[in-house]
C-alpha cells in the first residue's frame, strides 16, 4: 500500500505490464519535465543502517525541492527486498513530503533489485510516453540505492536491457540517466557484481560507498539531487545532461 | 484562467524579430505579442534593424498601460513613446520600432479584448467548440505600425504607397467544418490605427503574428485553416498551454508532415475554460 494517499493519481500499465500510479496529466501545467524514479533496497541486509539510507532520501529530496527546477520535477519512489512496494507514484515535489517518508525503509526480506531497475525504468517509459503524448517534453532518471546482490527476482539481466531498450525506443523521454549506487559495499564479490550488472544492464553511471557513515550518506544525498538537478536542465536539449562526480 | 506565450524563430530568418509574453500585472492577465518589421520601411533608414529589440520595448511599454487596455482607451501614443525612450537609452534608431503590437486583456463580463496595430491574427474559440479568425494584412506587405507615429513627416508617404487593408475571416462549425473564407478589402483611410476587437464569452482566445499564415508543405502554403486545427487541438489547457501545443506541433507534427514556417511564429493566448 503506498505511505501516501492520492486523490489525483491515475493508474498507468507499464510496458511489462504492471501497474503504477501517477498524477493525472490533464492537471499539469508546466511545458516540461524530469521523472525522477528512486528505488530503495530495504532487504534485511540494509537494517543496520535503514535509518541512514532514511534520511539520506529525505536529504536527497529536500535538496531537490529547493532547486529551481523543482517545479519541473515529478518523483516515483518504490522500495524493494522480496517484493515491490510503490510507495508513491509520480507526484510534483510540492507534494512530497518529507515527514511521510519516515518509516518507508522498513527492513526484512531478500534483493529483487533487478525486478526493481525493471519496474522503475518501465514506469518512466510509459510515463513519459503519456506526458509526450500530451504535447509534453521530459526526460528521466532513476537510482537504484542497494547494498548487495541481487536475491529473488524474477527477471534475468536480459529483460532489465529490454526494459532500458524499450525506455529508449519508446520515444518516450528525450533521455534517461540511470545510476545504481551501492552502498556499504565491503565485500568484492558484492563490489563486482554490482559493476557487472551495471555493465550488462547499461546503467549510466555505478557509485560505490564503501560505508553507510552520516557524511558518506550526506554526501550521497548531495550527489543524488545533483544529478536530478543536472539531468532537469538538460530537459529540451534532446540530449542527457553530464555525468556528475561522486 | 490561464495565459501563456511562445515564440520560435522562422526558417528564412538569422534572428527572431517576433516576441510574445503573458502574465499578471497588478492583477490584470494580458497575452501579447509584437512582430518586428524585417523588410525595407522607410526610405530615410534602408531596413529596420533592431527590430528584435524594438518587439520587446513595445511590449513591455504596452504590459505598463494594461488599465488603459481593460477601459478600451488604447493608448498607443504614450505606449509608443514609452518605447521610443527604452530604445532611445539603447542608442537605437527610430527604426527598431517598426513592429506591431497585438495585445489581449480580459475584460468584465467574461469577455476578451484584443487591441492590434499591424498584421496578424486573432482566432477564438468558442465555448460550444465553434472557431472563429479574423487575418489583417496591409497592402504592400507594408503594416501600420506604431512607429510611424514618432515620424509624421512619413506619414503621407505611407498613405500614398498603401491604400488597402484586407480583412479575412473564416469560421469552423463541429458540424460542418471549415467554411469559405472571407476576404474583405477595405481602404486605409478608413481604418482606425489599432483594431478594438471585443470578443464576447470565448473559451479561448489567441493572437498570432502573420508567421502564422507562412507556413509551407514543400513549396505550397498551408492554409491557415488547417494551422488552426493543430494549435486549438489542445490536450489540456492548464498552466503553459500553449507552450506545449505549439512546441509540439512544430517540433513533432510539422517535421512529421514536412511542414515548414518561413516566417518568424509568436502566438499569446487567454483561456478562460
Amino acid at each position: 500500500m503506498p505511505i501516501f494517499a492520492d486523490d489525483d493519481a491515475q493508474s498507468f500499465k507499464s510496458g511489462s505490464g504492471f501497474h503504477f500510479s501517477g498524477v493525472n496529466i490533464s492537471g499539469l501545467g508546466a511545458s516540461e519535465y524530469t521523472l525522477v524514479g528512486i528505488a530503495c533496497d530495504t532487504s534485511s541486509s540494509v537494517a543496520g543502517f535503514a535509518a541512514e539510507i532514511e534520511g539520506c532520501l529525505k536529504s536527497a529530496i529536500e535538496s531537490c525541492q529547493r532547486s529551481p527546477r523543482a517545479d519541473n520535477l515529478l518523483l516515483r519512489y518504490i522500495t524493494f527486498n522480496s517484493s515491490i512496494y510503490e510507495q508513491h507514484g509520480f507526484r510534483p515535489l510540492a507534494d512530497c513530503h518529507i515527514g511521510k517518508y519516515t518509516g518507508t525503509v522498513r527492513c526484512g526480506g531478500q534483493t529483487v533489485l533487478r525486478d526493481a531497475t525493471a519496474n522503475l525504468v518501465d514506469s518512466l517509459a510509459a510515463y513519459g510516453q503519456s506526458l509526450i503524448q500530451n504535447d509534453f517534453i521530459a526526460n528521466g532518471i532513476f537510482v537504484v540505492i542497494t547494498d548487495g546482490c541481487d536475491v529473488g527476482s524474477t527477471l534475468q539481466v536480459r529483460q532489465v536491457v529490454d526494459a532500458m531498450k524499450r525506455a529508449m525506443q519508446a520515444e518516450a523521454l528525450e533521455s534517461i540517466v540511470s545510476i545504481l549506487i551501492g552502498v556499504n559495499v565491503q565485500d568484492t564479490e558484492v563490489s563486482q557484481h554490482l559493476e557487472a550488472l551495471k555493465r550488462d544492464a547499461g546503467f549510466t553511471q555505478y557509485i560505490e560507498a564503501k560505508d553507510a557513515s552520516p557524511k558518506t550518506l550526506a554526501k550521497l544525498a548531495d550527489f543524488i539531487s545533483k544529478s536530478v538537478s543536472s539531468q532537469s536542465q538538460s530537459v529540451g536539449s534532446g540530449g542527457p545532461s553530464q555525468a556528475i562526480a561522486f | 484562467m490561464e495565459v501563456d506565450s511562445y515564440f520560435r524563430i522562422g526558417k528564412h530568418h538569422s534572428m527572431c524579430q517576433d516576441y510574445a509574453v503573458a502574465g499578471h500585472r497588478g492583477g490584470v492577465p494580458f497575452a501579447m505579442l509584437s512582430d518586428g518589421c524585417s523588410g525595407v520601411v522607410d526610405p530615410l533608414e534602408p531596413g529596420s534593424p533592431h527590430t528584435d529589440f524594438g518587439s520587446r520595448f513595445l511590449v513591455r511599454a504596452a504590459m505598463q498601460r494594461l488599465p488603459a487596455l481593460v477601459e478600451g482607451t488604447l493608448p498607443w501614443l504614450p505606449i509608443v513613446g514609452d518605447a521610443w525612450d527604452m530604445a532611445q537609452a539603447a542608442h537605437l534608431p527610430k527604426s527598431s520600432m517598426d513592429a506591431t503590437l497585438i495585445a489581449a486583456v480580459p475584460v468584465p463580463g467574461r469577455r476578451v479584448r484584443v487591441c492590434q496595430t499591424g498584421d496578424g491574427v486573432v482566432a477564438y474559440k468558442t465555448q460550444a467548440g465553434c472557431i472563429r479568425y479574423i487575418s489583417t494584412s496591409f497592402g504592400e506587405n507594408a503594416p501600420y505600425y506604431l512607429s510611424y507615429l514618432l515620424k509624421p513627416q512619413l506619414l503621407n508617404g505611407y498613405f500614398n504607397h498603401v491604400r488597402e487593408v484586407t480583412l479575412t475571416t473564416n469560421s469552423f462549425y463541429p458540424a460542418s467544418g471549415w467554411g469559405v473564407p472571407t476576404v474583405v478589402p477595405k481602404p486605409i483611410s478608413d481604418f482606425p490605427i489599432c483594431q478594438n476587437i471585443v470578443i464576447e464569452e470565448p473559451a479561448i482566445v489567441l493572437c498570432f503574428s502573420d508567421g502564422i499564415e507562412s507556413f509551407y508543405s514543400g513549396r505550397q502554403q498551408v492554409p491557415l485553416e488547417q494551422v488552426l486545427d493543430q494549435i486549438f487541438a489542445f490536450k489540456n489547457t492548464r498552466g503553459e498551454f500553449l507552450s506545449r501545443r505549439c512546441h509540439s506541433f512544430l517540433t513533432r507534427f510539422c517535421p512529421e508532415q514536412g511542414w515548414w514556417h518561413a516566417d518568424d511564429f509568436s502566438a499569446a493566448g487567454i483561456c478562460l475554460e
